[in-house]
């Protein structure tokens, strides 16, 4: 507070003042309405924000489990398989050649067993993955270097070729007998033979059976 | 009604009662906020902005007498009367340190009605006002007007010795006018 002296009579008169001279006062009415009007918007105002306030708890308290189980069940949904790695001690690869033929079939059936090695080669390499830096050792052993060009030729790697199907009858007699069927037994049926109609010779090279029908 | 009953009946939210303190308190303290704000419409927003924070502030407010509660809604007044002051940047004090010490013509003012001496305040410039009101009428001292305002104690001492200085010099056109007057 000030320490200076005042003489504080026309202070509390002044401070006691409810109109000003020659104005016209206040309009109490009117401003009481502008102002009831002010608070009663302001209170209308807070309630609406408490009312928005509340419908989000709720909704927030209604979408939050809903959220919670979905993604329960969304993990559940995308867990990725759990993958095993087998070690190899030698890794599978597919040899190649460019030295391979097409497979003749006729040569193949004379040779069964080494037609088997070949495939249960092949077969471990299409079953478990391929070392690609094998491969490509391989090919690159194989590799037609073209000097004056920055190309070279690479032999694709195909896959072994389908066997053709054969009939048994253009495998040849020898080879049927051998490989196919090995109890196989030509016969031929006479019509003049001794025994009339219905004699057949089974021709066997080690057993040579003679069946004539019984009357 | 009594006021503490009103006050009492205010906050749980009576309208009546508002409007009946309202009524009793609104011209006293219009004529704070004219004293601030020389615009009559200002000053009738602010009185209004005034009784909405008194209102809103009311459950809160300890009665503890009438004035307690005047003392209370005039600085509430005062404050937003500062506050329209500030943003309409209405004055610019140019901060100065060296003050002459005028003494304010006691007896001269007493001679003087309240509405005379209203209209001699109302004239001065906002800054010169705003100062002078705060430290003669409202007894604040210079360290808490400069802590208001924004300015330094010695802006203020020297804000309130032109205020002093101008309203001497209308004091002495209005005496010799006063003067002139009564023996004429």
């Amino acid at each position: 507070m000030s320490n200076e002296a005042h003489n504080k009579d026309w202070v509390s008169r002044l401070d006691g003042l409810d109109h000003a001279a020659g104005e016209a006062g206040l309009d109490k009415n009117a401003a009481w309405d502008r102002l009831h009007t002010r608070i009663q918007s302001k209170q209308r105002s807070n309630k609406a924000l408490w009312y928005w306030a509340a419908a989000a708890c709720v909704l927030a308290a209604c979408l939050i489990p809903a959220l919670l189980v979905h993604k329960q069940k969304y993990t559940g949904v995308h867990i990725a398989p759990a993958v095993t790695y087998r070690h190899l001690d030698t890794p599978a690869t597919l040899v190649i050649s460019k030295k391979e033929a097409p497979v003749n079939v006729m040569k193949e059936m004379n040779k069964p067993v080494a037609a088997q090695q070949e495939v249960a080669a092949i077969l471990p390499a299409l079953v478990h993955p391929v070392n690609p830096t094998s491969i490509a050792a391989t090919l690159k052993k194989d590799t037609l270097q073209i000097t004056d060009t920055m190309l070279a030729a690479v032999p694709a790697a195909t896959a072994p070729k389908k066997m053709r199907v054969v009939h048994i009858n253009e495998l040849g007699e020898a080879t049927v007998r051998e490989v196919v069927y090995p109890e196989y037994k030509p016969f031929t049926i006479r019509v003049n033979s001794p025994a009339g109609l219905g004699d057949q010779t089974i021709a066997n090279s080690t057993l040579n059976i003679h069946l004539s029908p019984k009357n | 009604m009594d006021l503490p009953v009103l006050i009492k009946e205010a906050k749980q939210g009576s309208a009546a009662a508002q409007k009946c303190i309202f009524d009793q308190l609104a011209d006293k303290m219009l004529m704070v906020c004219r004293r601030y704000v020389k615009n009559p419409e200002d000053a009738e927003e602010l009185l209004l902005d005034g009784f909405y924070k008194f209102f809103k502030g009311l459950p809160a407010f300890n009665y503890q007498g009438e004035a307690a509660l005047y003392t209370w809604l005039k600085r509430i007044m005062i404050n937003e009367c500062l506050m329209f002051l500030r943003k309409k940047q209405a004055f610019v004090i140019v901060s100065e340190t060296v003050a002459e010490t005028i003494p304010l013509e006691e007896e001269a003012l007493n001679n003087l009605s309240a509405t005379d001496i209203f209209n001699l305040i109302v004239q001065l410039p906002a800054g010169y006002r705003t100062v002078f009101n705060l430290h003669v009428i409202e007894g604040m001292n210079h360290g808490e007007i400069a802590s208001l305002l924004g300015i330094s104690e010695g802006t203020s001492k020297s804000q309130l010795s032109k205020a002093r200085s101008l309203l001497q010099k209308m004091l002495l056109q209005k005496n010799i006018t006063y003067v002139k007057r009564s023996t004429q």
